[in-house]
């Protein structure tokens, strides 16, 4: 018979596979507002750093907004690109993850609207 | 004790979700025993994957006591619910084998579930229509076969879709209360 031992850790498996069956997108709070603030910069084209990306709003200090930078990367909403000149310096970059999480936001914004 | 619960929550589950499928999908019915969109398919799914062999006795018991109710004869309804137990547990853990997936499901993913749900309905329209031929319930085997396998996938796709969207609204609204 059943390993009733195992059935909870083969119901969290399962339910983690169950909820990567939708496309709705699944951002904390927080990832939102840092991949919100990060839009902003990248819409206007400007680059911006690892460092300022930890600094760019005073609602989130600093090792917060690294641990949900680090939260964002591991997801596939952000990557770091390395400067040409100065390799220590790594920006913060869009992903094609974060073009498709914009686009179904304004599909969703759009569909709502009709 | 814990399979007996096991047991009685399975068959449960499956006689009223079966009951709103009748109500809610009735013109999707082709017959008493096929349906174009059958969401009992998802928890065969969902059962098989987790229970194991218990969900075998859990499904046979729902199956039966859900064929009893539609006035069916009592042979027919005792093979057919064996086949509707007995088979998800082949074909999944068959699949499962095929597809390198371990018994605690640690790799599982999206993809995997969408084969497994495929297999299942698969295996479930055919064998389900080899016995209705034999037994002279159907003249047209392989239309059935196709009905049934729609149903079956359909059913485990709305189920496991609607499992997803819950357990994603769920997390929100968590995530939302500890930030608030």
């Amino acid at each position: 018979m059943s390993n009733f031992k195992n059935v909870y850790q083969k119901f969290i498996n399962l339910s983690m596979a169950v909820e990567k069956l939708s496309d709705f997108p699944m951002l904390e709070p927080i990832e939102e507002r840092i991949l919100n603030i990060l839009s902003s910069y990248w819409s206007n084209k400007k680059q911006i750093t690892v460092v300022e990306a930890m600094n760019m709003t005073e609602e989130i200090s600093t090792s917060t907004a690294f641990r949900y930078l680090k939260k964002l990367r591991q997801k596939g909403y952000i990557e770091l690109v390395v400067d040409e000149v100065d390799n220590r310096v790594k920006y913060v970059s869009a992903t094609k993850q974060t073009d498709k999480y914009f686009a179904k936001l304004g599909q969703l914004i759009t569909e709502a609207a009709k | 004790m814990k399979i007996i619960m096991c047991v009685v929550g399975i068959a449960l589950s499956w006689i009223l979700m079966f009951k709103a499928n009748g109500l809610i999908f009735s013109h999707f019915e082709q017959s008493h025993f096929i349906s174009w969109l059958f969401l009992p398919a998802g928890l065969r799914l969902v059962a098989t994957l987790l229970f194991g062999k218990v969900a075998i006795i859990g499904l046979f018991v729902g199956a039966f006591i859900s064929g009893l109710s539609l006035n069916a004869s009592f042979i027919p309804t005792i093979t057919l619910s064996l086949i509707s137990a007995i088979n998800p547990y082949i074909s999944i853990n068959l699949t499962k084998r095929f597809l390198n997936i371990d018994d605690l499901l640690t790799d599982l993913s999206a993809k995997h579930l969408l084969v497994l749900s495929l297999t299942s309905a698969l295996f479930n329209g055919l064998c389900h229509n080899i016995y209705f031929y034999i037994i002279k319930m159907t003249v047209t085997p392989l239309t059935d076969s196709f009905a049934m396998f729609v149903g079956d996938l359909s059913g485990s796709l709305v189920l496991l879709g609607f499992f997803s969207l819950c357990i994603k609204l769920i997390r929100k609204s968590v995530s939302t209360e500890n930030t608030a």
